[in-house]
């Protein structure tokens, strides 16, 4: 007999239902068809749906397309992974079911098992029990949500649960761009959602308080017109409503300013898929709090009562609007793409089998995270753990990243939500050297044993001996060494260094274009890499009031590294002294997080914040050391900036980067023995002409933050060893 | 000879405190390494001392292992001891690690009996035991004291907020003077003249009776503390009595106040 054609994915669901849950489906199917993958669709008629429909159009035109195939009931299937969607669809046993064969089995949860309506409840046992008859596997489950994991887990406290979310996904380039500002004078509020009283206030003045009557706002609805005629009487005048399904959301969607979603108190949102598609269309999202762990920054969260004044804020803040309309934009680009469904798909491969069922034994089935140990050197300031800790932020929601540092600025790995492990610099730790470089061997193959790491990522200057031995004793597991450029002529060949590597990750170096004094044949190079993105940076008055400043006063930022191995006061002094020439200016001196100097000067505010990089924005320009990481992020961040190269360092080269880049035209530059011409560089500084010609020509060269690129490197090679 | 002193501190905090406790180390056992699972690392840095870190249990929890995390924190002992090779090894008591970690260090030079020429020095530390022993037992009683200072503090904030105007409480108290300080608030349970019973009630029943008791005598409000919520698992009576007869008229760190006659007035 002849094995039937395997399928990269199988979804098995109902594919009728109306709303968010097939329009997940068609999200998924378009992004497995994106990466390359055969999609195969089984139907599984639910106790749910009771009248007759057909399967969902979306679905059907994907199929139609040729992006998927719908597989007969009865026929047997073979699927690398098979994706169970909509728990309640199995919450009873269906009239037929595929003979299914699948390396990996999936259980989506998308809905609590009671979300507070009459019609989506049900019995996670029954289901798992139900679909452990149907497969023949103990199933997975995934959670779209934070709120649906505890759901589940306090209905049933044994169920195997990934410690990760099945998100939703979509293709941010299909519902629009990042907006520069509202459409008209007026604010336009709208929504869309299925037709439901449950996904309006029950309180008519709650309501009337988040979709305004008195025509402050201009109202826009798609779907639910029925039900606030039902809540308020009669729909508001001026209102503008369309029937649901009558427009394509994402026309819809363009034509508002602010998605306001304000739901039933007793609904519970598992996820809140049409607020996933209004932050792709680039509207500025109000929503109710309780989504907060879902979609973070993404997203303004208000009371009804509420709503009304932050849309008047925004509103009338240009800038405020477009920077939280690129940060919801972006978040659903980095969280919820494309690319992230097909990442835990290739995640789920490297995972073990299911378990067989067997009768009335729960299986301890769960996925293995995938787990890398980066391990940083402490170099003259906070670098190398900056990068490392860039990197680790990054890591997908199943990978449990861990960083051996040796630098004590742990507020850096705190900020990245990093795990960190310890161990002291050669000078800190009293030993000598060969004793030094023993001790990290060990400590290391401890760790690597611990943490069932799966790869090892270095960052610094020149590999230890002990990491080197630590590699040799770990034959399988891959190394990486993340090894920024722009080292001086003089520190060394690193070439055979960097063949005990598997990968050497070469972050960006934006003046100057080559890796370093040579080349590795095993190199990869990704963008400048940045612990901070464009999303996390404050608006300009939230950074003035979070560092004490006055919101109405210019300030400028000195930071001219740590002063550990070399003394920055006598310039520091030179700087401030030029700055205080300038009268209301807010002259802000910042301290390393490893530096024990106090600046000791007077009229300056002195600042430790971290990471610094957030709160750039409350700053006019900047005087700054030329260092990797302060040299990149206010580029990154379109800050001009005076830099001073620290030329003390032991191998990195801040003088050659500062001349390049002044040549590019991104920062200016003057030598730190060239007092006159530091002077006359900071007074140019005060001409807005000049700091925005700097600022526009770093917006054109800045290539992108390449930490996710790394990270995602990283998690490749991990799962290439899995396998 | 090795003249480390491991200063093991799992579960304590107070990182500035340890750094006091490691410079009082006896001369000739002046290289202390501290033994830290916080992650406060720069009074130690300055202080010039060295330390190791040990994940606390939330942190390895928070990395999904499968491996418990006293196993993990066990084998992380060992290879500090395996590093270190220290001539005696001081551990603070903290309630939060579990016993089963000191057989981390069994083989610890301290369990060998000492060569007489180290003699005076383990007796230096035992001086030092007792000392610091003395120090937990004295911070274990400040720290009761302020808890219970804080909860009084939180139960008065919580009757000024939330008991109307002219309505009396009782308070389950444990007859503690503190938490019924004010004239508004007397204890529970009560004698017929407001002084604290001086007993629990035998069984929910007895418990539902002093209610009736305190309604007998206009109090019409119970104040349950946060260190008296097993009373609702222990006495179901009353908790039936409390949810099913009674609403809550406010709650806070000061516990949960219910009206008894099911609405509260003002």
């Amino acid at each position: 007999m002849i094995d039937p054609q395997p399928y990269d994915v199988v979804i098995v669901s109902d594919l009728r239902f109306p709303g968010g849950s097939s329009a997940s489906i068609a999200e998924e199917i378009k992004a497995q068809a994106a990466g390359g993958l055969r999609t195969g669709l089984v139907h599984v008629d639910s106790p749910i749906i009771t009248k007759a429909m057909p399967v969902n159009p979306r679905i059907q035109a994907l199929v139609d397309g040729g992006l998927a195939d719908l597989l007969a009931t009865d026929a047997e299937t073979i699927a690398g992974v098979a994706v169970l969607r909509h728990p309640g669809v199995f919450e009873k046993m269906p009239a037929g079911f595929p003979s299914l064969r699948a390396d990996h089995l999936v259980l989506v949860a998308n809905q609590v098992p009671d979300d507070g309506t009459p019609h989506y409840v049900y019995d996670p046992a029954v289901v798992h029990r139900n679909v452990a008859h149907l497969t023949g596997y103990e199933p997975l489950w995934a959670p779209i949500s934070d709120r649906v994991r505890r759901s589940l887990l306090n209905a049933d406290r044994l169920l195997p649960v990934t410690s990760w979310n099945w998100v939703n996904v979509i293709d941010p380039g299909e519902w629009g761009e990042p907006r520069t500002g509202m459409a008209g004078e007026r604010p336009v509020i709208g929504r869309h959602s299925r037709p439901s009283v449950l996904k309006w206030p029950e309180d008519p003045e709650r309501l009337r308080a988040a979709y305004p009557t008195d025509g402050s706002s201009k109202v826009r609805i798609l779907g639910g017109g029925k039900a606030v005629e039902s809540l308020l009487g009669s729909l508001p005048p001026g209102w503008d409503v369309l029937p649901f399904g009558s427009v394509e959301p994402a026309d819809f969607l363009r034509t508002i300013d602010f998605f306001v979603y304000q739901h039933h108190s007793s609904l519970v949102e598992a996820f809140g898929r049409a607020v996933l598609e209004a932050l792709a269309s680039g509207a500025v999202a109000v929503v109710p709090p309780e989504l907060a762990s879902t979609f973070g920054s993404a997203c303004l969260y208000a009371e009804p009562e509420e709503v009304r004044g932050l849309v008047a804020d925004y509103a009338a803040d240009a800038n405020r609007f477009a920077t939280q309309s690129a940060r919801g934009h972006e978040t659903v680009r980095r969280r919820f793409s494309y690319e992230v469904h097909l990442r835990r798909l290739a995640y789920l491969r490297g995972q073990a089998a299911p378990v067989p069922a067997k009768t009335g034994v729960r299986s301890p089935t769960r996925t293995r995270p995938i787990r890398p140990l980066f391990v940083c050197t402490n170099g003259v300031g906070v670098g190398h753990l900056n990068r490392v800790s860039a990197i680790a932020r990054r890591s997908s929601e199943w990978t449990r990243p861990v960083i051996l540092t040796m630098c004590t600025a742990v507020q850096i790995p705190e900020f990245a939500g990093v795990e960190v492990e310890w161990f002291p610099t050669p000078a800190h730790s009293g030993l000598t050297k060969p004793q030094w470089n023993n001790r990290l061997g060990a400590r290391l193959d401890q760790l690597i044993e611990l943490h069932d790491s799966d790869i090892v990522v270095f960052d610094g200057a020149w590999p230890f001996k002990g990491l080197l031995e630590s590699r040799g004793r770990h034959p399988d597991l891959p190394f990486v060494w993340c090894r920024r450029g722009g080292s001086k002529q003089h520190a060394g060949d690193a070439t055979p260094r960097a063949r005990r590597f598997d990968v050497v990750i070469v972050p960006g170096e934006m003046a100057g274009d080559e890796p370093g004094p040579d080349a590795e044949t095993n190199a990869v190079s990704v963008g400048p890499i940045l612990l901070v993105d464009d999303i996390d940076v404050l608006d300009p008055v939230e950074a003035k009031l979070r560092l004490g400043l006055d919101p109405e006063l210019d300030a400028v930022l000195v930071q001219l590294g740590a002063g550990n191995i070399n003394n920055i006061g006598p310039l520091q002094e030179l700087v401030v002294q030029t700055l205080r020439r300038q009268p209301h200016l807010q002259i802000c001196v910042s301290r390393s997080a490893i530096s024990d100097r106090v600046s000791g000067l007077d009229c300056v505010v002195e600042i430790s914040e971290y990471p610094l990089s957030r709160l750039y924005s409350a700053f006019m320009f900047a005087v700054t050391a030329c260092g990797y990481n302060t040299f990149h992020e206010v580029v990154a961040c379109g800050l001009p900036t005076l830099t001073i190269p620290n030329t003390s360092t032991i191998t990195d080269d801040q003088d050659r980067r500062a001349a390049l880049a002044a040549k590019e035209g991104i920062v200016l530059y003057a030598h730190p023995d060239d007092p006159p011409e530091i002077t006359r560089s900071i007074e140019t500084l005060f001409d807005p002409e000049v700091r925005r010609s700097i600022s526009t020509r770093c917006a054109e060269v800045f290539p992108g933050n390449g930490a996710a690129d790394a990270m995602l490197l990283i998690e490749e090679l991990a799962l290439r060893r899995r396998r | 000879m090795n003249d480390v002193t491991l200063l093991v501190a799992l579960g304590a905090d107070d990182v500035v405190r340890l750094v006091e406790l490691a410079s009082s180390v006896p001369e000739g056992h002046r290289r202390v390494v501290v033994v830290t699972s916080s992650r406060d690392w720069e009074p130690l840095r300055q202080a010039g001392l060295r330390w190791e870190y040990v994940l606390d249990q939330e942190a390895w929890e928070r990395l999904d292992h499968d491996r418990p995390w006293v196993d993990y924190a066990r084998r992380r002992l060992q290879g500090v001891m395996a590093a270190w090779s220290p001539a005696s090894v001081l551990q603070l008591a903290a309630e939060s690690v579990p016993c089963e970690l000191a057989f981390a260090f069994l083989p610890a030079a301290a369990v060998a009996p000492a060569p007489p020429a180290e003699r005076k020095q383990n007796k230096d530390l035992a001086q030092l035991h007792r000392r610091l022993g003395q120090l937990e037992a004295r911070q274990r009683h400040l720290a009761k004291e302020h808890e219970r200072l804080a909860l009084a503090q939180a139960v008065d904030a919580l009757v000024a907020r939330s008991l109307p105007p002219g309505e009396r409480a009782a308070v389950i108290s444990r007859g503690d003077p503190l938490l019924a300080s004010q004239e508004t608030l007397s204890h529970f349970p009560q004698e017929p003249g407001g002084a604290w019973a001086g007993f629990y009630p035998s069984n929910g029943r007895e418990a539902v009776a002093h209610i009736q008791a305190l309604l007998a005598r206009g109090i019409r409000y119970l104040l349950v503390p946060p260190p008296a919520a097993w009373w609702l698992d222990h006495y179901p009576e009353l908790a039936e009595r409390l949810r099913h007869g009674g609403t809550i008229a406010g709650y806070g760190a000061g516990g949960t106040l219910f009206c008894l006659e099911g609405h509260a007035s003002g």
